[in-house]
């Protein structure tokens, strides 16, 4: 998997529109009465668009935010030199120790701007290293020892609109560029989104007899939902697309991932109330021939990136939409000669004009590998999902979990929006304030206030990997709360505190 | 709309106890809460006044075994009988390479030897690896009722490699002609020859791990989709892991020292080939320190932790490639009844074709339930539909010129997700439901209407001849139009259209005229536009995606 830089054989033509790796579900479509509304799109009460671009494969993240002046990853990377030189490093604001891979210039760009999160060493606990099985566990949000075939984001929908299928929107709740769905789309019953090729030919609807009580009844009944999907939404697509046929801005050419974004671009603009886009792309596997391989995978997705974001902003919607970036794992720290082989952490990116700008967490230590050389996770990667849904599409714990992820992740700031969920009116007095001291070794104090007569709150102390180790109730009258941390691993760690509807987050360190 | 869910749930409930008696977790099932499961083992299947061999039974054996077979081949199967019939099938033959011989086998000259340059040998590979496609393409398509052809397009989906990533044309071919040699023997054996293939070392890496002296340039790309793909999965049937990360690296380190390099090479001490360009292991590349895998220490090689592998997971190993098996021949959600009892045998040599022959032939493959619930593959459908439609190409699979009919159907497989000698990645075509998506199912229906129609044409010549009035005069009774319709639909779907359908197809057929109307002969009635539009619609029902 080397030279293979483009999308799922996705059509390159005008306009894109209906095309999957789990093993999709099957569902039953009810048809739409008549005279009654279409289900709105607005359960999350967001008009939010997240562009998730999956990079499969296994993203190298030392080669792509690169710590150019720690002597130790010139040292690793030294055999068949497969580092990036220090003079071509792009620099990042902020940092004088990590910079970008200079084919990642457009990002630069972006992040100058403030519109680009990096967040370090995303990863999970007990890493797995095969290319599938780390892909469903990123893709499914469980934990690494849970077999799952359906994804987070499937299961947040189905968990949102309980009443689909037998209700349906009228716009897809999510799309896929390509010929498969990936399981991130699939729920525990329906196929929550569609994927999306070309699209020159609407079938025409199925009858609606009854079904042999066979296997192949069963998947003739498969047959037609995803005859009737592809009739129910290639309308809305194609009345968007229609609406909105030109860009505002110039795409780079041959550049597979620019096409899809640019066709996203428009039937965005072109009305259609889709909230999460997904686009894959293929090649990221750089045992070999790395250098090349992964410049040019750079400089193709941050190109398109740039241009998208230019295009977003001229139609003046790019406030309501980002873009997030996953791979499932990041690769080993030292050379094999030619490329890597599989790792554990690598860092994320998410994108847009809705972002807080800046780096969050630490450089990757590389001075304590784990393993066979491998980066030490900081950060759980449905921490960032959490985020996502929390900050993003302002939708509260109680609507996600335990659908969607398992339990409660500590959110990191990645966006500008804190979510709404913290200004609810009644509990509304509550106030927390940093631990001290911080960081600590023996024992530390979170300061609190504000809780009314009659109510109480919890606290919950958890380990990055969103892992409680500690709750309590807090009562009124409490004024702060004492936490003994003799016993705890040096690191970081988050307290939450919940309270009604609100919900307070902070980190502290652990240092001996 | 409340019959249809109704009709849904009651299915689901009716199903509840044979998936409770089920030994296996659910979600390692795939999708059981809607499955059928039939008693059937693996007895052999016996013609019977009840069970006869008929049209359907040798229909579901043909369409399933071999690929894509004429409506005519079916009939000939049927007369023949059954026991023949598998005789037939497991026959293999020699494929013909006259069009690409002179230089399939070749050194693909890496570097141009003078006066060629690199932009010869570049526009050169370019050329060949299209028509080492179509080539194959061409097999497929005319290959005679047998397995083989089936087989190399599972193993090609089993040990897989990307022309995308391998690029060189000749080594794609050398590595399908290995598949077809291995195709019905030795799976041990297949699993050394492919380790050394030169596509797959160059498509997993393996030409690249290597040891010199104190420079260590172990890369574990082959090692670990050896075990994780190829033989043994990443777990057993208990969900214990079946090897660790410490086992990937020894076998890795055990893997090293193959090269790709002009077989000449002085220092080879093992080849793949005498001609060309081959693998070749080099003494001096390999990792000579003792390695541990699974327990097992020593200064091992790759036939020797092929063969540690072989005896330390041997059940696990029967157990995986036994189940790929049934998914591929059976129905997508695994019996593990049958797939024990077969793995039982094969891991007591690893013969491939008395394990396949005893699942073909037993009553469980025959059942009802398993008929018709199978998803076709682009090749499939495609093939499958210009067969059975006896679509004359123009010109046929033709490789000298560039024929724009073998161009268009390489073009559909693309659009319909299958790509030839192009999987998504290391793991293959998941198939199954996945071949039918709300992309592609457009698209097939799509092509359906364009062969029907003869709509596609390039200089007034069409792509795709079909002439409806001969293919009616192909069965028994095409006046009558009841008889056509039924004849038809026996032919074309691997279960038999509903009462509703069946009308449906009947009222289109005869569009507005009455039946005793109907006639095939007179040009004023336009019987062929009715059949056209009548075979359209068969082509639509959700059924005719299945086999």
């Amino acid at each position: 998997m080397k030279r293979r830089i483009f999308l799922q054989k996705l059509a390159a033509s005008g306009i894109i529109l209906p095309v999957t790796l789990g093993f999709p579900r099957l569902r039953a479509y009810a048809k739409v009465p008549e005279g009654s509304q279409f289900m709105q799109l607005a359960a999350m009460n967001s008009d939010k668009i997240t562009i998730l671009i999956r990079l499969a494969g296994g993203n190298d993240g030392l080669n792509t935010v690169v710590p150019y002046t720690n002597s130790e990853y010139y040292t690793l990377r030294q055999s068949g030199e497969i580092f990036i030189k220090q003079e071509e490093v792009l620099p990042l604001k902020g940092s004088s120790t990590m910079g970008l891979h200079p084919a990642l210039a457009p990002l630069q760009t972006l992040y100058n701007e403030n519109k680009v999160a990096i967040i370090q060493n995303v990863g999970y606990p007990n890493q797995n290293f095969s290319h599938f099985r780390s892909t469903d566990i990123w893709l499914s949000g469980t934990d690494a020892n849970v077999y799952e075939s359906s994804g987070w984001y499937g299961r947040f929908l189905e968990e949102t609109y309980p009443d689909y299928p037998e209700v349906l929107p009228k716009d897809p709740f999510a799309i896929e560029l390509g010929t498969y769905l990936s399981s991130t789309l699939i729920g525990r019953d329906n196929n929550m989104g569609i994927a999306v090729g070309s699209l020159d030919y609407v079938p025409g609807q199925p009858d609606e007899d009854i079904l042999a009580n066979t296997n192949a009844g069963t998947e003739e009944l498969y047959v037609k939902d995803i005859i009737k999907q592809t009739n129910l939404f290639s309308n809305s697509i194609i009345q968007a697309g229609t609406k909105q046929t030109t860009n505002k801005v110039q795409y780079p050419s041959n550049n597979a991932l620019a096409t899809g974004l640019s066709a996203i671009a428009r039937i965005i603009m072109g009305g259609l109330q889709t909230q999460m886009y997904i686009v894959n792309v293929n090649g990221y596997d750089t045992h070999n021939n790395q250098l090349p391989t992964h410049a040019a995978l750079h400089k193709l997705v941050a190109d398109a990136v740039l241009a998208f974001q230019r295009d977003i902003e001229a139609f003046g919607i790019d406030k309501k939409v980002c873009i997030m970036t996953i791979s499932e794992f990041g690769r080993r720290a030292n050379s094999n000669g030619a490329g890597t082989d599989h790792g554990s952490a690598a860092p994320m990116f998410v994108i847009g004009s809705g972002v807080n700008g800046s780096i969050i967490g630490s450089d990757p230590n590389l001075n304590s590998l784990e393993g066979a050389g491998n980066i030490k996770m900081q950060y759980d990667f449905r921490q960032v999902y959490a985020s996502l849904l929390g900050q993003w599409y302002n939708v509260k714990e109680s609507q996600y979990i335990p659908s969607a992820l398992p339990r409660a992740f500590a959110q990191l700031p990645i966006f500008k929006s804190t979510g709404t969920g913290i200004q609810d009116a009644v509990f509304s007095s509550l106030k927390i304030g940093q631990n001290y001291p911080n960081p600590a070794s023996t024992k530390t104090i979170i300061p609190i206030s504000g809780i009314s007569f009659g109510t109480e709150a919890q606290f919950f102390l958890s380990t990055v990997d969103g892992r409680t180790i500690h709750t309590e109730n807090i009562l009124p009258g409490n004024e702060s709360i004492t936490v003994d941390i003799s016993n705890l691993p040096p690191g970081s760690y988050s307290y939450i505190v919940i309270y009604g509807q609100s919900r307070y987050v902070g980190t502290m360190l652990v240092h001996r | 709309m409340l019959k249809f869910s109704m009709n849904r749930r009651s299915l689901l409930t009716l199903k509840k106890d044979i998936q409770n008696q089920h030994p296996i977790p659910l979600t390692q099932q795939g999708n059981p809460e809607h499955l059928q499961r039939t008693t059937a083992g693996l007895e052999q299947y016996t013609p019977s006044s009840l069970e006869p061999w008929n049209y359907e039974r040798a229909a579901h054996l043909l369409r399933r075994a071999s690929i894509a077979p004429k409506n005519s081949q079916i009939l000939d199967a049927v007369t023949k009988g059954f026991e023949s019939t598998i005789d037939m099938i497991f026959k293999t033959f020699s494929v013909d390479i006259s069009e690409i011989s002179p230089w399939c086998d070749e050194d693909p000259q890496i570097k141009p030897i003078a006066p060629k340059t690199v932009q010869d040998i570049l526009d050169e590979r370019i050329q060949r690896r299209e028509i080492i496609g179509r080539w194959y393409l061409k097999v497929i398509g005319t290959s005679k009722i047998s397995i083989q052809e089936r087989m190399v397009s599972f193993w090609h989906n089993h040990f897989v490699s990307e022309f995308d990533v391998v690029d060189i044309p000749q080594w794609m071919y050398i590595q399908n002609q290995l598949f077809r040699k291995n195709c019905l023997g030795n799976f041990k054996t297949f699993v050394q020859d492919v380790t050394i293939d030169p596509a797959m070392l160059m498509y997993l890496d393996g030409y690249k791990n290597k040891k010199i002296g104190n420079n260590k340039q172990i890369n574990e790309n082959y090692a670990r989709e050896l075990m994780e793909l190829f033989t043994c999965g990443v777990l057993d049937w208990n969900n214990n892991p079946n090897y660790t990360e410490n086992d990937v690296l020894e076998a890795a380190r055990s893997l090293s020292g193959w090269t790709i390099s002009p077989s000449t090479h002085p220092d080879a001490i093992e080849r793949t080939s005498r001609v060309g360009r081959s693998g070749l292991f080099l003494q001096s590349n390999w990792d000579s320190g003792s390695k541990t895998l699974m327990g097992k220490t020593g200064n091992w090689r790759y036939t020797d932790i092929i063969s540690i592998l072989f005896s330390e997971r041997s059940d696990q190993i029967a157990l995986y490639i036994c189940e790929k098996i049934y998914k591929a021949f059976v129905y997508d959600i695994p019996d593990r009844v049958i797939i024990r009892a077969l793995a039982d045998e094969f891991k007591k040599d690893w013969e491939i074709k008395p394990m396949l022959m005893r699942l073909l032939k037993s009553a469980h493959f025959f059942d009802k339930v398993n008929l018709g619930a199978m998803y076709k593959n682009p090749i499939d459908y495609i093939l499958g539909s210009l067969h059975m439609l006896n679509i004359t190409h123009i010109p046929d699979f033709a490789l000298n010129e560039m024929s724009r009919f073998n161009r268009d159907v390489y073009n559909r497989l693309i659009s319909l997700g299958q790509s030839i000698f192009d999987p998504p990645n290391v793991k293959g075509w998941p198939g199954g439901r996945t071949w039918v998506s709300t992309s592609t199912i457009s698209q097939r229906h799509k092509f359906m209407i364009d062969i029907i129609n003869g709509t596609i044409s390039f200089n007034k010549i069409k792509y795709y001849d079909f002439d409806p009035i001969v293919f009616a005069k192909s069965f028994p009774d095409p006046t009558n139009p009841r008889t056509l319709c039924t004849d038809i639909c026996n032919a074309m779907l691997n279960t038999a259209p509903s009462k509703k359908e069946y009308q449906m197809l009947l009222d289109t057929m005869l569009d507005g005229a009455k039946e005793y109307e109907w006639t095939i002969d007179d040009p004023k009635f336009q019987a062929d536009k009715r059949l056209k539009k009548f075979l359209i619609e068969v082509a639509k029902l959700a059924k005719y995606q299945l086999y």
